[in-house]
């Protein structure tokens, strides 16, 4: 057994750091390159699915976040928190079925470091996440009258277990969906479930206690986003304990989608 | 020279052609290899290059030529045989591949640097050069969907031949571009060659390969079949089609006797055809008829060929071709092309059939291939090659103080002039020998 596959991702990723940020950044451009709003998009999107899922919880279902007498824009914040973790991990992970099949010219044509392909959309993903939370503090002050907690200075440090998990999952699916064609058509119906099993449209105290709370606490999205949540909404200070098992397991399964992406990915050549 | 650049060793490479894409995952993930019918896209192929040479790779398609160097670049891993490169190689395979249609010019030159890994500090001082090379004018500043083929094709090359590479791999190039541009490209790449780039090749224009390469190697059904120098190599590729394309002629005319084996010895680089009808004799002559092997300018040649039959053949075409030093075709005819009916020939039949012409070529070497056809359709659907002898013959164009030729064919051309000076035009022709007129005559 050796250990390289450790060092080589990390490796990798600092080598081609140029070319990431280059293809990264033109990789966000070409989505808004020809639309009249063009990079108003990368605001107008979350807040619109906000607003959906808010008319329809808040608004029709008659929901409160925590207390019935809370204002309504109460709820607005924890959606937008709860978007903003889910967000960054979909938009990374949502991409993955087509970083290999729908570049064929980088695996058969180019001598190119396929394996940082994952970053590329994640460029993006941070840049909208960055986007997502300032939309975040401005609607705090609006409803809130009050100054944003200290405590939201820690949201990149919340967000990189998120960051790591997804990134690990995309190596993972990208070579999956290179050799099982099933594989992509399942990717988004999973990510959709993952907004309804993961606490961004609920707290974790509103599921009943047992079985199904324990199962869905095991969801790795639901650390991050309780914590970003405290963080954000009521100054809490993170519970490390929670923190650390989460980016413990969102390493593991970093490397681990990495160790099968190398080892599968001389195929690619022969399957595309 | 130093140690080679790359260096190939038993090198095959098998496709499954019965195993699914999942198979492939399984097999990877385990470590065994896989079970179903192997389909070898390349065997065996051990190969040597040292820096700084030229390789040129000629092949049908499917011969293997694209995914040897797939192999070379590294996209593709050989299932057996190992495959050394030492040095960086120009990432593209095929010219604007990382490119994205998109995007201007200039952002997608930036591209293609971070992909080679050169800074943009760097690249934007090679950019202007890029451009530069490429030029295409305005275009540079709009998206590349907005490009003719031609624009595209040009930009490309500029980007790859600008990288720095110590290798660069070159799939068909230039088929496209005019003329000035693929002049360009061809001096940029023996400008790389200078600088101990090595460069392989790979192209159906057999001239491209002789004019660009000194070495080349000829694949057929993913086997190495001949490596030698370029024009060697090229010109047994053109027997190798040229003897298909009899076997499927005879096929057909079924009525043909078997290919007869080769009567007369005569020292030739090549020789190939049926044999049914055969060169007995090849010789160049001067004006009076004698062996003569030097020649001046405005010197008449002579070619002159017996033909022997060995069985009777109708519409016979006889042609010669002369090349030059580098192997590049200059001119020649067809007793076909010229609509001249030969008589024929049948066994113990023979046939003498001469070619003339005045020498219009610069000093130097040149070479002459022979060849007798059978063929009576104008497009010639039903050719049959009965003998071809590449360089049969050849000779050489001595210089001369008073008529130098400074490219490589003279060809007569009327000069006039006027002056302001004076009311009249005048009308000058220059006094140059009058060109006579064709020699070949049957019998």
């Amino acid at each position: 057994m050796n250990f390289q596959f450790i060092g080589d991702p990390l490796r990798s990723v600092y080598h081609n750091k140029d070319l990431v940020l280059k293809l990264g950044i033109r990789d966000l451009a070409q989505r808004f390159r020809s639309s009249k709003l063009g990079m108003l998009w990368t605001l107008i999107q979350p807040v619109a699915v906000v607003a959906m899922f808010y008319f329809v919880f808040s608004v029709v279902f008659e929901n409160r976040w925590r207390h019935p007498d809370e204002p309504r824009g109460e709820f607005i914040l924890a959606l937008f928190a709860g978007f903003l973790v889910y967000n960054l991990f979909a938009e990374i992970v949502g991409r993955s079925p087509t970083l290999i099949t729908g570049n064929p010219n980088y695996v058969k044509k180019l001598v190119f470091p396929l394996d940082v392909l994952p970053f590329v959309p994640a460029v993006g993903a941070v840049i909208s996440a960055g986007i997502s939370t300032l939309i975040l503090l401005v609607l705090f002050v609006v409803v809130r009258h009050e100054m944003p907690y200290g405590t939201a200075l820690l949201l990149p440090i919340l967000l990189f277990p998120v960051f790591l998990l997804a990134i690990g999952i995309s190596w993972f699916l990208s070579a999956l969906c290179t050799y099982f064609k099933d594989v992509p058509h399942a990717v988004p119906l999973i990510l959709q479930a993952l907004v309804f099993v993961s606490p961004v449209l609920y707290s974790m105290d509103r599921v009943p206690e047992g079985m199904v709370r324990d199962i869905m606490s095991i969801n790795p999205l639901r650390v991050p986003i309780e914590l970003v949540r405290g963080a954000l909404l009521d100054g809490a200070m993170p519970e490390w304990t929670s923190f650390n098992t989460n980016l413990l397991a969102a390493v593991v399964v970093f490397f681990l989608g990495y160790a099968l992406f190398d080892r599968t990915r001389s195929g690619f050549a022969d399957v595309l | 020279m130093t140690d080679p650049s790359i260096v190939l060793t038993g090198v095959g490479k098998s496709y499954s052609t019965t195993g699914s894409s999942s198979d492939r995952f399984w097999s990877l993930l385990t470590n065994k290899p896989r079970s179903g019918d192997a389909f070898w896209a390349l065997r065996d192929i051990t190969l040597t290059i040292p820096r700084g040479a030229s390789l040129g790779l000629v092949g049908r398609n499917g011969a293997g030529k694209s995914t040897l160097l797939q192999i070379i670049a590294g996209t593709v891993k050989p299932t057996v045989g190992t495959a050394v490169v030492n040095g960086r190689i120009a990432p593209l395979l095929e010219l604007g591949a990382g490119f994205n249609p998109d995007f201007t010019g200039w952002e997608n030159i930036n591209v293609a640097g971070a992909l080679v890994g050169i800074s943009s500090r760097e690249m934007k001082r090679r950019a202007l050069a890029i451009a530069d090379f490429a030029d295409i004018g305005d275009f540079i500043d709009r998206p590349i969907k907005t490009y003719s083929s031609g624009m595209f094709a040009r930009l490309a090359f500029a980007v790859a031949v600008h990288v720095d590479p110590d290798i660069l791999l070159v799939d068909e190039i230039l088929s496209v571009g005019d003329m000035g541009f693929q002049q360009r490209c061809l001096s940029r790449l023996r400008e790389m060659r200078e600088r101990n780039v090595t460069l392989l090749f790979v192209s159906h224009g057999p001239d491209a390969v002789k004019s660009v390469c000194d070495q080349a190697v000829f694949l057929h059904q993913g086997k190495l079949l001949f490596a030698g120098t370029a024009d060697e190599t090229v010109d047994r590729y053109l027997a190798f089609i040229r003897e298909e394309a009899n076997k499927e002629q005879l096929e057909i005319e079924k009525t043909w006797a078997k290919p007869q084996a080769v009567r007369s010895s005569i020292p030739a680089a090549l020789r190939y055809g049926t044999g049914h009808a055969q060169f007995k004799r090849v010789d160049i002559l001067d004006e009076g008829g004698a062996p003569c092997r030097a020649f001046s300018f405005g010197a008449s040649v002579v070619i002159e060929l017996e033909i022997e039959g060995f069985m009777t053949i109708n519409d016979l075409s006889v042609s010669f071709l002369v090349r030059d030093g580098t192997g590049v075709d200059l001119f020649g005819t067809t007793t076909f092309d010229e609509k001249i009916a030969l008589p024929g020939v049948s066994p113990g039949v023979t046939m003498t059939v001469r070619f003339a012409f005045k020498n219009v070529l610069r000093p130097g070497n040149y070479g002459i291939s022979v060849a007798v056809n059978r063929v009576s359709r104008r497009d010639y659907t039903d050719n049959i090659l009965l003998d071809q002898l590449d360089g049969a013959l050849a000779f050489m164009v001595t210089e001369d103080a008073n008529r130098p030729v400074h490219y490589k064919v003279y060809q007569p051309i009327d000069i006039t002039f006027d002056s302001s000076g004076s009311a009249q035009r005048q009308d000058i022709k220059l006094d140059r020998q009058s060109t006579p007129e064709h020699e070949a005559s049957g019998t």
